[in-house]
């Protein structure tokens, strides 16, 4: 068999010869028996490759990958979709030590959030994420992590009150108010609306806004 | 005039020093400041050398050192930062790292990495290369022609960003968010009452993400944009100049709908409780689009 | 200035956006929806494009790694595109890694050669799918990539970092090598 015509052969079969070299080929090929019958069987690989069908793994794979999308112990990180998107911002300010000692605020996943509070007598008590069929359980579990972490910032953020100059507490705590005030409207749409996926996020990103907040006061001071 | 008090005035027109000193620097170095309250104002010459002019009282001492390529200014009073108003004349292929509390600073014509942390003060960038980062509390910040990572956030007021390309990421609680020129490939702006205004590129395979509580957002999308664009609202409504068939993406909130403009390269999000969401063309009437900047205050 | 829009539900006839959308807001019952109407797809093409071994591996990493870029799907495309897309990209940025592993990177004549020597019993057809993986790899992933997923020569060059010349050689000697199982 002459290699340099079957070397063209699966050029040809593709369409990516040139004119004149096409018809080079087909000259050929009407000359050649056995590169016809090479072409012919390149011609039933590329059939059989086109008609293979897929077939599914031999166990089920779905709970090694249920584990890093929804970790089911303390102290796992997941990140979702939504934090993805906004990826958590780096402090360059130095934690003050209530911060560092008793709290991290974990990176949000898209229907809970994770806290891991060690430390300070308070015991590691951990999220863990609530069944996704629950959404409503979702926001108040998450809520009520956010609670904490918001009370023990106030706490700081009040006992560190005297070494911030007095213009800048009242800035701050405009721009509480003002979260707040997002916040209460977010919770009371999700009364009426409970199931609204844009109100639980909404609500949660809110809340973050008004931790970051506090933090950046507390670590000024 | 009372004695005593003649005494006092002239002890007043004393009390303001002046420091100048000039240090040689190599490529690459960084400069980094420390203030209390006062102001830094840098600009740019051709010569490999940072000038440090400063006029302060006399309780203040400014500490100048060179530690290789890292000069540091301290204005320091009393075992703590003191306050000095700054000029720096440095090469402009410098870093600038600048802490202040009560600081008003302008920086312009740098084009190395610009870092910026301050309180209470307004801040003013025209240049930054690479890792660009200004944070405030109380104060407007305004950065024009950076390129690479730009990082904003503040507090109460609002971030004004013009010609910034490379990934972006500006947050304020009270405070409009107003990017004009802009040819980013990446923004997350983010702010709590304020609204949000994007006037620029939408690039191929970009990811641009607005979220406002009760603030509007105005994106204006050019001619030759293509993006999938999502909106989000509780009670805000999407008004554009222009038309869009639009699909409400499933699990049927109310107010959610996704669309797409051209070849839906690029990718936006946009987040609303209460504001509006508007989409206009180039040149259409836009806060700020009549020749005035978009104001900084709601 | 008026809106003129045109309102669709689409949830109905394509339940892959519906549940898209849903696992996008963290609904990972909705996510479990797609993996099960999917797993099928991605499993036979990472097995086929880096080997049996692997592809369970492969397979979870692909499915978490759409998790994580979910907000990103916009819905215009079908889901299947998208993840089929995220699938290649993952699989590329796995193979120099197990190719290292495997340390049989580079055209491996005498696997050809193996292969070519006709079965010894004219009855014996060896499975299709099993023939690939005698393949040398760059030759295997050339050959999956453009007759099994369809790529064109171009796209594969830049996929895989090589010249179109050398995607189309490789092809053409897969090609030549898995005939004589089809006889």
């Amino acid at each position: 068999m002459n290699q340099h015509w079957t070397d063209r052969l699966s050029e040809y079969m593709d369409g990516d010869l040139s004119f004149t070299e096409r018809v080079a080929v087909e000259r050929h090929l009407a000359d050649c028996a056995a590169c016809r019958e090479t072409l012919a069987d390149l011609r039933a690989v590329v059939a059989a490759a086109a008609s293979l069908s897929d077939a599914p793994p031999a166990s089920d794979l779905w709970q090694g990958i249920a584990q890093h999308i929804a970790p089911a112990q303390p102290g796992v990180v997941a990140i979702g979709a939504r934090a993805a998107q906004r990826a958590p911002r780096q402090f360059s300010f130095t934690l003050p030590q209530l911060l560092a000692a008793s709290i991290v605020l974990a990176v949000l996943s898209g229907s809970g959030v994770f806290l891991a509070l060690n430390g300070s007598g308070r015991g590691p008590a951990v999220a863990t994420q609530p069944p996704s069929n629950v959404r409503q359980v979702d926001t108040r579990a998450s809520e009520s992590y956010y609670d904490a972490a918001i009370r023990e910032l106030e706490a700081a953020l009040e006992q560190s009150r005297g070494r911030l100059d007095p213009a800048t507490v009242e800035v701050i705590e405009d721009n509480i108010r003002i979260i707040d005030r997002a916040i209460l409207d977010a919770r009371t749409a999700l009364e009426r609306d409970p199931s609204n996926q844009f109100l639980n996020e909404h609500l949660e990103n809110t809340m973050k806004r008004k931790i970051e907040l506090l933090k950046r006061a507390t670590s000024r001071s | 005039m009372t004695i005593p008090v003649l005494a006092a005035l002239l002890i007043g027109a004393t009390m303001q020093q002046q420091t100048d000193t000039t240090i040689a620097v190599r490529a690459g170095a960084r400069l980094e400041v420390e203030l209390m309250n006062g102001t830094v104002a840098v600009r740019t010459w051709n010569r490999s050398a940072v000038r440090v002019q400063a006029t302060h009282n006399r309780s203040t001492h400014i500490d100048v050192s060179g530690r290789g390529p890292v000069i540091r200014v301290t204005a320091e009073r009393r075992g703590a930062e003191g306050n000095a108003d700054f000029v720096f004349t440095v090469p402009a292929d410098i870093s600038i790292a600048a802490t202040g509390t009560g600081m008003d600073a302008e920086v312009n014509g740098i084009r190395g990495e610009v870092s910026i942390e301050n309180v209470a003060g307004n801040l003013r960038l025209n240049g930054g290369r690479g890792r660009v980062r200004l944070e405030s509390v109380q104060g407007d910040i305004s950065v024009t022609g950076a390129t690479g990572t730009v990082e904003v956030y503040t507090v109460n007021r609002g971030i004004r960003l013009s010609a910034v390309s490379g990934t972006v990421s500006a947050e304020t609680v009270n405070g409009p968010i107003v990017m004009e020129h802009m040819q980013a490939s990446s923004v997350n702006a983010e702010t709590v009452n304020g609204m949000i205004i994007h006037d620029g590129a939408l690039r191929a395979g970009g990811e641009y993400a607005f979220a406002t509580h009760n603030g509007a957002v105005w994106l204006v999308v050019p001619e030759d944009a293509g993006a999938r664009i999502r909106v989000e609202t509780y009670t805000g409504n999407l008004d554009s100049s222009f038309a869009v068939t639009m699909r409400k993406t499933a699990g049927a909130d109310a107010r959610n709908f996704s669309f797409v403009i051209g070849n839906g390269s690029a990718n936006v999000s946009i987040e609303s409780f209460g504001g509006d969401v508007r989409l206009r063309r180039p040149g259409e009437a836009r806060p700020g689009s009549n020749g005035r900047n978009a104001p900084l205050e709601q | 200035m008026t809106l003129s829009v045109l309102t669709e539900l689409e949830t109905a006839v394509d339940p892959d956006r519906a549940d898209a959308a849903l696992a996008a807001g963290g609904d990972t019952a909705a996510f479990e929806r797609l993996y099960r109407r999917h797993t099928a797809r991605v499993h036979s093409l990472s097995r086929r494009m880096l080997g049996a071994e692997h592809a369970d591996e492969l397979t979870q990493d692909v499915f978490v790694r759409a998790w994580q870029k979910l907000a990103l799907f916009r819905g215009e495309a079908a889901f299947g595109t998208w993840l089929h897309r995220l699938a290649i990209n993952v699989i590329l940025g796995r193979r120099g890694e197990i190719a290292r592993r495997r340390e049989r990177f580079s055209d491996d004549e005498s696997a050809f050669d193996r292969l070519s020597a006709r079965p010894t019993s004219a009855d014996v057809k060896l499975d299709f799918d099993a023939a690939l993986q005698h393949l040398p790899d760059g030759a295997r992933e050339i050959f999956v990539l453009h007759d099994i997923e369809g790529y064109k020569h171009e796209e594969i060059a830049q996929m895989l970092n090589i010249s179109a010349g050398t995607s189309k050689s490789q092809l053409h000697r897969a090609r030549m090598t898995l005939r004589q199982h089809l006889r």
